[in-house]
């Protein structure tokens, strides 16, 4: 079996145990594992089901073994979003209100997932009832982007996005409704899916704003969310707008641009509120789709910049409308009082956290008497043009691309006490959120190395015509040690691919591509001591670096994520081989890795490269260090 | 708007008595000034030209679907009681809310 089986996509694994490759129960662990060892930093999970997930694993498993053949998804660990219902494990939405709240029915995608034998591995954290574009606002703690610790992973579906990206699980659901699917997808660089409204049916997804939600599917590559899309597509009659209609076949992806497909370009969109390495990185990911044989037109849709105030009226309006069930009566929260009006707004007001509380407010408002011709009726009136701006644009393309984020991942507390930019950050996930299906993969690296998302929208029911694999850059999977990625227009490295030739020159490149390491942690190596061939004697027990070759290595569970133990990707772990003093050193110049040499510290690092290093600041949380001078 | 708040000090407390949420003084003046700039912000839909545009209410313009009129199985009482804060006689109960008899 691989041994780095987490770092597989859902067709691989469905063949790996499938063929008897690796049992669905030690795939399970190897995913577990690593939530275990890394998710203390990341805190993608509200609630991990290890007991659960293990005995679905021994069933499948099982029933291989008497011959019977297993679902599409098999092998397939898959996280949810904690607003999913779901039997036998909490479902919160993140929020005081729902504390403990344990469902007494699955949602509908819930049950399409255990059919396909998914298995289900735990409730990943989200902005109070979906509420919020960081993940800051859960109840219980933020969720930090794996990419940079310091930074969120975007919201509201950020837990899921952080779990995938962090290859603690093949894939997960989230729930879109401004972009909550896709904006965190962009900020964490994996593949997110948002269906067309309809597509999947909402029953047992806890209501934020019932026109607009619908969930949507994580995964590290386009493919792969696609391949969980298709499992929890379908019509069901306990969800009156579910539409009735064949789910797509979308098993072709991997077969890249259709022919002919013309990719629209909004030029408005590119010129600004953008950040330069955004534009730099979605620019040369649509030259790259007309080099694949895409004719790119230009469209406009001349009231989109209208979308964010349209939605923050009609999706507070309703939020406030379904809301209105909690209130301490019949499930979760509830406040003593000596009345019953007491007894609601003491409840909610102990149940709601701020932003939840500011848009029930402001959805109250905007439908009161008085306000509701101003606010909520003229909203919806301006959203009836934006979906006529698409409808138009269609006629002319058959997809649209957009940056899916105006910038990278920002840093936690950055925009937390300013509701409106935070607002903004979903300028251009909000408007496609009604008259199209929307996808977002990775497409570029911007400044620091954190990914940048490409937004491809199609027309409803469209998502053949989205979703291929193509337009991604240099895309790679965001956890460091699975070296993968399918986003890219790169093909998948294969084993041979994996020995990287590199000469000096190009050893950079072959690091940041194959491990991950961030190209500002490179280039700290090589100013070390000046230059490439220091790096070569930095390096000298790589295998077949002094031939100019190195080898990527690839590890299990024990690899560490992203922004938690750089060094170690080049030569497996620090505790299960031990780098060379020298190697330490060059690389403990960056600040990058210094958690990992803490980690490393703790992990019993040989002393003679402890020594070798000197903290040069010891603050409340952090030690840098660097090597002594010799 | 010029000069003044769109939104007032009471009307927030009228809101918030609408919204079922207790608000303390501090959030009243707190979510006022939350509030204010995001009100601006959305009223930039008044110079939105909107003459004989109906509204969307829904994504689709699929009729509602009608489910049988049948009995169909519901969660078991038991199962439905058994999250609430205080269940009592097969009911969820509530603070009065009459006085009875006197």
């Amino acid at each position: 079996m691989s041994d780095a089986v987490h770092t597989l996509g859902v067709r691989e694994l469905r063949n790996l145990v499938g063929e008897g490759g690796a049992s669905v129960r030690s795939v399970v662990e190897a995913h577990l594992a690593r939530i275990e060892t890394h998710d203390v930093k990341v805190r993608s999970f509200v609630h991990v089901d290890r007991a659960s997930a293990l005995e679905a694993a021994d069933a499948m498993d099982a029933r291989r073994k008497r011959g019977e053949s297993l679902g599409a998804l098999a092998g397939s660990v898959i996280a949810l979003k904690d607003n999913l219902c779901t039997v036998g494990s909490p479902t919160t939405c993140a929020s005081r209100i729902l504390r403990g709240y344990v469902s007494p029915f699955d949602a509908h995608v819930i049950e399409r997932l255990r059919a396909a034998d998914a298995v289900l591995v735990g409730k990943t954290n989200m902005d109070e009832f979906a509420m919020g574009s960081s993940t800051e606002n859960s109840s219980l703690f933020p969720t930090h982007n794996p990419w940079d610790l310091e930074r969120t992973p975007g919201g509201s579906s950020g837990g899921s996005a952080a779990a995938t990206a962090s290859a603690f699980v093949t894939g997960a659901l989230g729930s879109d409704t401004g972009g909550s699917v896709r904006q965190p997808g962009a900020l964490c660089g994996v593949a997110a899916l948002k269906p067309t409204y309809g597509r999947v049916s909402r029953y047992g997804l806890i209501a934020f704003a019932s026109s607009l939600d619908q969930v949507g599917t994580f995964g590290r590559s386009v493919g792969d969310a696609a391949s969980i899309f298709g499992a929890i597509a379908g019509h069901d009659p306990r969800d009156a707008t579910s539409v009735d209609r064949p789910a797509p076949v979308l098993d072709d992806i991997g077969a890249g641009l259709p022919t002919g497909t013309r990719i629209g370009v909004v030029r408005s969109m590119l010129a600004e509120g953008l950040a330069e390495d955004v534009r730099e990185s979605v620019t040369a990911a649509i030259a790259r789709l007309k080099d694949a044989g895409a004719e790119i037109v230009d469209v406009e849709l001349p009231h989109a910049h209208h979308a964010i105030a349209v939605y923050y009226l009609v999706a507070t309006a309703e939020a406030s409308s379904n809301l209105a069930r909690f209130d301490g009566v019949r499930y979760g929260h509830r406040a003593e009082a000596k009345d019953l009006f007491e007894m609601y707004t003491r409840t909610r007001a102990e149940g709601f956290g701020d932003e939840v509380k500011r848009r029930i407010m402001l959805g109250t408002y905007a439908l009161a008497a008085g306000y509701y011709d101003a606010y909520y009726l003229r909203a919806q009136k301006v959203r009836t043009l934006i979906r006529r701006d698409f409808e138009r644009a269609f006629e002319a393309c058959d997809a649209i691309v957009t940056p899916t984020t105006p910038t990278t991942a920002f840093r936690i507390g950055e925009k937390s006490s300013d509701p409106l930019a935070m607002y903004l950050a979903d300028v251009f996930t909000v408007p496609p959120t009604w008259p199209a299906c929307s996808n977002q993969r990775a497409c570029g690296a911007g400044a620091g190395g954190l990914p940048v998302g490409l937004q491809l929208l199609g027309p409803p029911h469209s998502a053949r015509r989205s979703c291929f694999d193509g337009g991604g850059g240099r895309a790679r999977c965001a956890c460091p040690d699975s070296a993968r990625v399918q986003l890219a227009g790169e093909r998948e490295p294969t084993a041979v691919d994996r020995r990287v030739r590199c000469g000096s020159s190009r050893f950079a490149r072959a690091i940041e591509r194959r491990i991950g390491l961030p190209e500002k942690c490179v280039a700290d190596l090589f100013a070390v001591e000046g230059g490439e061939a220091a790096a070569e004697r930095h390096i000298p027990d790589i295998p077949g670096m002094r031939s100019a070759s190195i080898m990527a290595r690839r590890r299990s569970a024990a690899m560490p994520a992203p922004a938690i133990s750089r060094p170690a990707g080049l030569r497996g772990t620090l505790h299960s081989q031990r780098p060379t003093t020298s190697v330490v050193r060059a690389l403990a110049v960056s600040e990058h890795i210094r958690d990992a040499l803490e980690d490393g510290v703790a992990r019993g690092m040989p002393k003679a490269v402890v020594d070798g290093l000197e903290a040069v600041h010891v603050g409340e949380h952090h030690r840098q260090w660097r090597a002594v001078p010799s | 708007m010029s000069g003044g708040a769109r939104i007032s000090l009471d009307e927030v407390r009228h809101v918030a008595r609408l919204a079922r949420i207790a608000l303390s003084e501090d959030e009243v003046v707190r979510l006022q000034r939350e509030l204010d700039p995001v009100l601006d912000y959305v009223a930039a839909l008044s110079a939105v030209d909107v003459d004989g545009v109906p509204p969307t209410m829904h994504v689709h313009d699929m009729p509602a679907e009608l489910r049988a009129d049948a009995v169909e199985p519901m969660l078991d009482r038991d199962v439905a009681l058994a999250q609430a804060p205080s269940p009592e006689d097969g009911a969820f109960a509530v603070p009065k809310v009459l006085e009875v008899g006197g």
